[in-house]
């Protein structure tokens, strides 16, 4: 398992469905890239399954804006489906534009989660927008934690339907997790400490934690905060993040805190994209 | 024998002695100018300016085309120097009107600071309102809003989505919407699987899905209302954070600007549109759209028309191109994308703007002009207030709509400047002129010359040479400029104050006297001056004294002939005069057809000549034929004139010629004659005498004078004298006179040598006379004329004879 981010030729991977629902997310991802001098991989999954029902003869389509039902007819949604792909193409395009990073977009049809999790193979981190509207749960990720980790092999930036503003770098570490997996992206997305960096200690007081910190930091002449705060479960982190005005959250993927629920559920609490480290 | 004796040099030139001015020379004197000879004019203007009544405007005429302007805001400078500053003008949106932006007058030099506070103003909006929506604050509350409506949607589709999962379907997102699918060991049902299922199953199915969908529509339904009450309370919410930030600035304004009502109530309203709109454009401003954010801002700038920027007194205005915008101002277009465009602060101000509050100074030449000039003032004056109406909307030339700014009360004194008789024309023919100019001001060009008024003739020369930077004129220099001047009035007594031609003749003179190094202008630059403009004005003069030299055109400068005398005409080539010579003949014999006019036979005479020609024959018939009719008949021709002959100065003249004819006695040619007569024989004043005299003199001069030649004028045209330098050598040296006739007896003694003879008590002549002689010869014609009555042949000759007359 690769616990460090490769410093050059990074990939992120974004799914595409839902795009038009966050472009914050795609925003914040570019500029993520451009950190990290990573390049944008924006996949577009036609829904094989949505196609199949669409060959069942009752099924009918209730639109979100326009009165009336109409019947879900295949050609007429593989149209739609063309339709959106573009235009969250073009719109991946001039955000990685903006931010002057590479990007490349790629239409596929299958299975969403199979296909998500194939391009994740080819890639180092993955993207997730939690959409505004509630039509991926249970479907883009998983329902429960083992399904989760099972599909996600690698890091993985977690949106939530909300991004606030926010300066801060705050990087959660349990006294489990290799240190320096955490801190080395943490300097990166800092933009090389040109954002403020929070250190939170979830266990309490470790001196020896304190130490390895400040010595990473030390050769980069950061003197990042560093919070003591010890946390009994998951939603006391929710309370205290929420309290913030954090940019992003780093958080390793097995960290204890985590146990048990499915990312997406307990970020949505959030109002700060989290990133998940493997 | 007459006993006219010609004139002492003395009388041919008015010399002006340079000793009686005590300075070095004029760069001693103040350089204001006094404004010589005046008062007339001077006390009009005091006058006009002091009444503050409708209408008391000015009309300013008589003063030279050059120095209208100077003179003019001289006049005005000490009424403007004691008056109050007016208000500056601004202009600003009309949020009632849009259309009409509103006029706001504030104390001189706080419309600067108003037009400043309210940029200021919008460039903190312009930060803080952005600031304000991008601030944590904002935008928690925005998303706690937004949020809102989030959970309920999502509230409502995850319960539709259990429930639809307890009955054995999934609800799936499409690209437009959501559609229901049958889903079994949660996995969606394929169609193939579908098909093995029984149809009780199948119908169950789509019963569910029918009776799922019928629920998410009706859910779906209640999104748009829950949207528009989530849009409301961001509204809300917007405005509250607006209204929030542009209070305290606003209010601050406020107080600051509480004395003026208008102000307050603007700001009042500023504020609520800013809330109401004008916020979108602050937070638009970087966009690149030309109808987005500064496009939306342009109408909370404030235009500052007019600044009074001097630091005391009215303004002085002078336009001097007044066509219709340039006097009332203009609402000015941008082209932007094809299209007009045009807002408050395109509206340009025009001379009435700026001279408000003060004085305006027009040329009336210009003015009458101007397509609608003239009318756009009357109207404004009338009306006391100025309107900006486009000319292009006013005579349809364009159709579009514009802004109709809030007219500006009008409080002014205007100036026109120009010529008397656009002054008489305008109050003749326009009644409205009189009403709204009732001063004139009639400037005089010409003043007494005395011994004061020469001194301030020195102080206008030292006046006129500081403004154009010349040297200064020493009293040699000023002695003849006293000099010229006279001549330019055609009088030794008089001076001509026409700044114009003395600044033009001072600065060629300066020309002169820095060519030849000197420090200041003396009599012999101002000579050489004089002499060098008349030098290139004067070609056509010697094309025609050289065509007399050459016998081209015949004039006799010596010799005597009967019916043959030398007339003085003047020749006017632009500002140029000059006189020359020009042959007058006459002869008679019996008839009655009186005394016949050729030139005026042939159209070549004007009404005042032919008013001459009448009134010699009067006195030829009042005179020498009282007891009986006249039986003469004469003809009167100009030699070798081909162009037009007018005025009445050779009535004399052709006297004398008809007097040697009838006499046949013949004139001396020497002798060259200029004067009106009237119905008693007295010879009266003539204009360009100086010119004349000078002509004939060339003549005489160029063929050798002889010691005999010289020119009768009449006795009143003798304080008119400024003879040429040459001319006045020639009479001191003897070899050429002036004669001053008083009567035509005088002149024919003198022209003929022989005695005039005045009649007795019984109205005869003494034998030898010129007047026997005339009487005799009219005697004669008398009784021919009867004699020739008894035929019956003679009756129709005369009738025939009396028609051309």
């Amino acid at each position: 398992m690769n616990t460090t981010l490769p410093s050059q030729a990074l990939n992120i991977l974004i799914s595409l469905e839902t795009i038009h629902d966050n472009r914050t997310a795609l925003d914040r991802l570019a500029e993520l890239a451009a950190l990290l001098k990573a390049g944008l991989h924006g996949l577009y999954v036609e829904d094989e399954e949505l196609l199949a029902i669409a060959e069942l003869p009752f099924t009918q389509e209730v639109c979100l804006h326009t009165p009336g039902e109409n019947t879900l007819e295949r050609h007429r949604l593989e149209q739609q489906m063309r339709a959106v792909a573009r235009q969250a193409e073009t719109l991946l395009a001039q955000t990685a534009k903006q931010w002057n990073v590479e990007w490349r977009f790629q239409r596929v049809r299958g299975k969403v989660i199979a296909e998500l999790s194939k391009a994740a193979q080819q890639t180092h981190i993955v993207s997730i927008l939690a959409g505004n509207r509630s039509s991926y749960r249970g479907r883009v990720l998983p329902g429960d934690k083992a399904d989760f980790n099972t599909f996600m092999g690698k890091s993985c930036l977690v949106f939530p339907p909300q991004i606030a503003a926010g300066d801060e770098i705050i990087t959660v570490i349990d006294d489990q997790q290799p240190l320096a997996g955490l801190l080395e992206p943490t300097y990166l997305i800092s933009g090389q400490g040109k954002r403020p960096v929070i250190i939170l200690l979830q266990n309490g007081q470790q001196d020896n934690l304190r130490h390895q910190i400040m010595q990473f930091f030390q050769p980069h002449h950061l003197l990042p905060e560093i919070i003591l705060l010890p946390l009994a479960n998951r939603q006391q982190l929710v309370e205290f993040l929420n309290r913030r005005t954090a940019r992003m959250v780093i958080i390793h993927a097995q960290n204890p805190l985590l146990e048990s629920c499915p990312p997406e559920t307990w970020v949505r609490q959030l109002k700060t994209p989290v990133m998940l480290i493997r | 024998m007459t006993s006219v004796k010609p004139l002492p040099i003395e009388k041919l030139y008015n010399r002006c002695d340079p000793l009686q001015f005590t300075f070095k020379d004029t760069g001693e004197l103040s350089d204001s100018d006094t404004l010589l000879g005046q008062t007339r004019a001077v006390e009009a203007f005091d006058f006009a300016l002091n009444v503050s009544a409708e209408g008391y405007n000015l009309y300013a005429m008589g003063i030279p085309q050059a120095s209208r302007v100077n003179l003019v805001s001289q006049l005005l400078e000490k009424h403007a120097n004691a008056g109050n500053r007016p208000p500056d003008w601004c202009y600003l949106h009309n949020f009632d009107r849009p259309s009409q932006p509103l006029a706001l007058s504030l104390p001189s030099g706080h419309g600067r600071e108003f037009q400043q506070d309210i940029t200021q103003l919008l460039d903190d909006l312009r930060t803080t309102i952005p600031a304000a929506f991008e601030a944590e604050e904002y935008k928690s509350r925005r998303q706690f809003i937004e949020q809102q409506i989030h959970e309920l949607q999502n509230d409502t589709i995850e319960t539709l989505r259990e429930k639809a999962r307890e009955q054995g379907v999934t609800l799936m997102p499409t690209p437009s919407g959501f559609a229901f699918a049958p889903i079994k060991d949660d996995q969606v049902v394929t169609p193939d699987i579908f098909k093995t299922l029984t149809d009780e199953e199948k119908k169950k199915i789509e019963e569910t899905i029918k009776a799922l969908q019928k629920e998410l529509h009706e859910a779906l339904s209640n999104f748009p209302t829950w949207q528009k009450e989530t849009m409301d309370k961001i509204r809300e919410l917007n405005n509250e954070i607006i209204l929030n930030i542009t209070e305290s600035l606003v209010s601050a304004l406020q107080e600051k600007y509480q004395v003026f009502v208008k102000v307050v109530d603007y700001l009042e309203k500023f504020q609520q549109d800013i809330v109401q709109t004008g916020a979108k454009a602050l937070i638009e401003t970087n966009d690149d759209n030309p109808f987005g954010g500064d496009h939306l801002l342009s109408r909370y700038k404030v235009n500052l028309l007019v600044e009074q920027t001097d630091e005391i007194g009215m303004p002085i205005i002078f336009e001097d191109n007044p066509v219709l915008p340039n006097l009332v101002g203009l609402v000015e277009h941008e082209s932007q994308m094809g299209t007009l465009h045009t807002d408050l602060t395109l509206i340009k101000p025009g001379a009435l703007h700026y001279a408000n509050g003060g004085y305006l100074i027009l040329e009336i030449e210009k003015l009458l002009t101007k397509p609608f000039a003239w009318e756009g003032l009357k109207r404004s004056l009338s009306a006391r207030e100025i309107r900006i109406d486009p000319l292009e909307r006013a005579i349809g030339w364009i159709s579009t709509t514009g802004l109709e700014p809030e007219p500006i009360p009008l409080d002014i004194k205007v100036v026109l400047v120009g010529e008397p008789r656009l002054y008489y024309l305008l109050t003749q023919y326009d009644p409205e002129f009189s009403v709204l100019f009732k001063v004139v001001a009639d400037f005089d060009d010409q003043i007494e010359r005395n011994s004061d008024n020469q001194q301030g003739f020195a102080q206008m020369v030292a006046a006129v040479a500081a403004s154009e930077t010349l040297l200064p004129c020493d009293p040699t220099g000023v002695g003849r400029l006293v000099e010229y001047s006279s001549r330019m009035a055609a009088d030794a007594e008089r001076l001509s104050v026409d700044r114009d031609a003395l600044r033009d003749l001072l600065v060629e003179a300066d020309f002169n006297a820095r060519q030849a190094s000197l420090t200041c202008i003396d009599a012999q630059t101002i000579s050489q001056a004089w002499t060098n403009r008349v030098y290139r004005n004067d070609r056509i003069r010697e094309r025609m004294q050289e065509q007399i030299l050459r016998e081209t055109l015949l004039v006799d400068t010596s010799g005597e002939q009967v019916g043959q005398i030398n007339g003085l005409a003047v020749y006017t080539m632009g500002q140029f005069y000059f006189g020359r010579p020009s042959r007058i003949t006459a002869r008679v014999h019996v008839g009655r057809g009186g005394v016949l006019d050729i030139e005026r036979k042939v159209e070549l005479g004007g009404a005042t000549h032919s008013k001459g020609v009448l009134i010699l024959s009067s006195f030829l018939a009042a005179r020498y034929s009282r007891n009986r009719p006249m039986s003469l008949s004469a003809s009167l021709v100009f030699e070798q004139s081909y162009g037009g002959v007018d005025g009445d100065s050779a009535s004399s003249t052709e006297l004398y010629a008809l007097l040697s004819s009838l006499a046949q006695l013949p004139i001396k040619q020497s002798f060259a004659v200029t004067g009106s007569v009237n119905q008693f024989g007295q010879v009266q004043a003539i204009g360009g005498v100086n010119e004349k005299i000078e002509g004939f003199f060339d003549i005489c001069s160029a063929r050798g004078l002889t010691g005999s030649q010289g020119v009768l004028i009449p006795a009143a045209n003798v304080k008119h004298l400024m003879l040429r330098e040459d001319v006045v050598q020639a009479a001191e040296a003897g070899q050429f006179f002036i004669y001053p006739i008083s009567t035509i007896d005088e002149g024919i003694e003198l022209l003929t040598g022989v005695p005039a003879g005045s009649a007795d008590e019984n109205g005869q002549f003494p034998d030898g006379s010129v007047n026997a002689a005339v009487a005799a010869q009219l005697e004669t014609f008398s009784q021919q004329q009867a004699a020739d009555k008894d035929s019956n042949s003679g009756a129709v000759a005369d009738q025939s004879e009396a028609r051309e007359t």
